[in-house]
């Protein structure tokens, strides 16, 4: 295919039109270094890199970013699942000194293990620093298998590039998992437990940061339990608040009603203060020393008719009981007269039920001498001067 | 509360991809909050619901975490590579779920990939992005209809031309013309957002 029909392509390649033959024909003649091709790819795709600026923004779950970021730290933590790869080391022939920080170690010769976990495919180089004085660093590299091993695979042999490998602080430029050594060298085991110390303390940190946050969490979703159960007693103590308004309202509303009926009973009171006083009246004057009592008797016009005045000189007060009164014609009211040497009003009143009568008299002059008092019938109103038939009286 | 400006999504710095591939984890936070949006915006448009747009997501962040896959800048900014990286595997995905037999719904008449920022704009949009945004907003209302439309048929559904022209009842020969000529126009009026 000429080039020219691979530069039209590039552009149907960048939107990911291109059928899977012509995109393998492109990726070919791109990968065979076409600088042509390569530059337009690359300003296809910084094109199409902009195309998402043209959608609609779709918000983001709120949660994602804390999944994916888990996620990520459970990978530090080496919790998924690489391949697990051994890698054999030979040491020289003769055996090695290892300087440590207490007495020196002797490494007899032999072949030294090292067991990598989790490694991805690919390669991994271990760079062995710290040669005997005029050496150069050595690296070590171990080829990863591409699909999870089993630990039984065939381990990787790892030869030395440039010295003899002797060192006693190899240093994985992996800074992944935790590296455990199969060895029959004690020295190396000392100097890996330091590593592997080193790399559970990174990891237990690791841990206690996951953790850390793990409790924030769970205290922020306490916090939020919290909340949501004191907004619902606070709604609850609204509806109580609003029914308790709804009561208050009730009772003042009971309140007035009550103070009208008050209002309207110490009328009623005063009223029958009013119309009960004759009585009440007699009873007090009843109590009193210096009231006398004056018998009334009917006259001819009443012969039937009786009945007595209880008069408190004192307090020139006189009241009347009279009973079998004639009945009044219309028009016409009862008088009462006291007489000391000429008759004088003390008030007219009318017949109650049965034909008796009852009749406070106030005002009475005090200390006046009374002597005698009658009742006389008179037209209404009353008059300055008894003018009616006298239906009773009485003297001391 | 930090009010330093956000740089435009398309604007990512590579020395951040380079920090996130030695394990820094302040790095990683950083590339979510610059790009996850913008990404999301894309995972969502090509599967068509949030559950699965979040799930890919999570896989595209962790295969940049774990190097599975590694930028390289001489083959052009962070940006639109994780573009590029979103979008493909986004399209893998649709292409089993469609190969396992569920439905898809129709891409011509749902949603156009044309459209300007709502109401609503989220804090990339209150950013430089927005700019960019508006830029691209213009140059897609811009091109011709058939040209915009045998792209995103491509782009966000995953088509061959022959697909698009099988489905436009088009020539062949035509729906590869439009798809050019509007990656032409797109690439000449763009340029001046590259590399931000």
């Amino acid at each position: 295919m000429a080039h020219e029909e691979f530069e039209q392509n590039v552009a149907l390649y960048a939107v990911g039109a291109l059928e899977p033959l012509e995109r393998q024909a492109l990726e070919t003649h791109l990968t065979e270094g076409c600088q042509l091709c390569q530059t337009a790819l690359k300003e296809y795709r910084e094109t199409t890199g902009l195309l998402p600026h043209g959608l609609p923004i779709t918000a983001l779950p709120p949660n994602l970013k804390g999944t994916i970021e888990t996620a990520a730290l459970a990978q530090v933590l080496g919790q998924t699942t690489g391949a697990d790869a051994d890698a054999t080391l030979r040491t020289p022939d003769s055996d090695v000194t290892i300087r440590t920080p207490g007495p020196p170690i002797v490494v007899p010769a032999g072949d030294v293990t090292v067991r990598l976990p989790n490694q991805p495919p690919g390669d991994v180089t271990i760079r062995l620093p710290n040669q005997p004085a005029g050496a150069p660093d050595a690296d070590a590299t171990v080829r990863m298998p591409s699909r999870p091993a089993a630990r039984t695979a065939p381990p990787a042999k790892a030869v030395p590039t440039q010295s003899p490998w002797w060192a006693w602080a190899a240093t994985p430029a992996f800074a992944a998992a935790s590296i455990s050594l199969v060895l029959g060298v004690g020295a190396y085991a000392f100097f890996l437990n330091s590593k592997v110390t080193l790399e559970t303390a990174q990891r237990q940190q690791a841990e206690a940061a996951l953790q850390q946050q793990t409790i924030q969490t769970a205290a922020l979703r306490q916090e939020l339990t919290q909340a949501q159960q004191e907004l619902t007693e606070s709604k609850q103590r609204l509806s109580t608040m609003a029914s308790l308004q709804d009561t208050v309202a009730q009772r003042e509303m009971d309140l007035e009603r009550l103070r009208t009926q008050l209002a309207q009973k110490e009328q009623e009171l005063v009223g029958l203060y009013k119309t009960a006083s004759p009585k009440d009246e007699m009873l007090a004057m009843l109590q009193s020393a210096s009231v006398r009592v004056f018998s009334l008797a009917g006259t001819d016009a009443a012969k039937s008719a009786g009945g007595l005045v209880l008069y408190d000189a004192e307090r020139g007060k006189a009241f009347l009981y009279a009973f079998n009164m004639p009945a009044l014609p219309r028009g016409k009211v009862y008088q009462l007269w006291t007489i000391t040497t000429k008759p004088v009003s003390a008030g007219t009143f009318s017949a109650d039920t049965g034909r008796k009568c009852r009749h406070l008299a106030h005002s009475l002059p005090a200390k006046s001498g009374i002597t005698k008092f009658a009742v006389s019938i008179e037209p209404e109103g009353g008059k300055p001067q008894p003018t009616g038939a006298i239906y009773l009286h009485g003297s001391l | 509360m930090d009010l330093s400006p956000k740089p435009a999504a398309s604007g990512l710095d590579p020395d951040l991809l380079a920090r996130v591939a030695r394990g820094d984890r302040g790095a990683f936070g950083q590339l979510y909050e610059l790009s996850s949006t913008l990404l999301f915006s894309l995972a969502f448009r090509i599967l068509g619901d949030r559950d699965s747009a979040a799930d890919l997501l999570q896989d595209v962040y962790l295969e940049v975490w774990r190097k599975r896959v590694s930028y390289d800048a001489a083959r052009g900014s962070p940006m639109a590579w994780l573009v590029t990286m979103t979008r493909s595997r986004a399209i893998d995905r649709l292409r089993s779920r469609t190969a396992k037999g569920h439905g898809v719904t129709d891409p011509i008449d749902n949603s156009p990939a044309v459209q300007l920022a709502d109401g609503n704009p989220g804090p990339l949009e209150a950013s430089a992005g927005s700019e960019t945004r508006s830029l691209v907003g213009k140059a897609l209302a811009e091109l011709p209809e058939a040209q915009r439309k045998a792209i995103e048929l491509a782009f966000y559904h995953g088509l061959s031309h022959s697909e698009i022209a099988a489905r436009l009842n088009e020539p062949l020969g035509t729906v590869k013309t439009r798809i050019k000529l509007g990656m032409d126009k797109l690439r000449m009026v763009l340029r001046s957002c590259w590399g931000q």
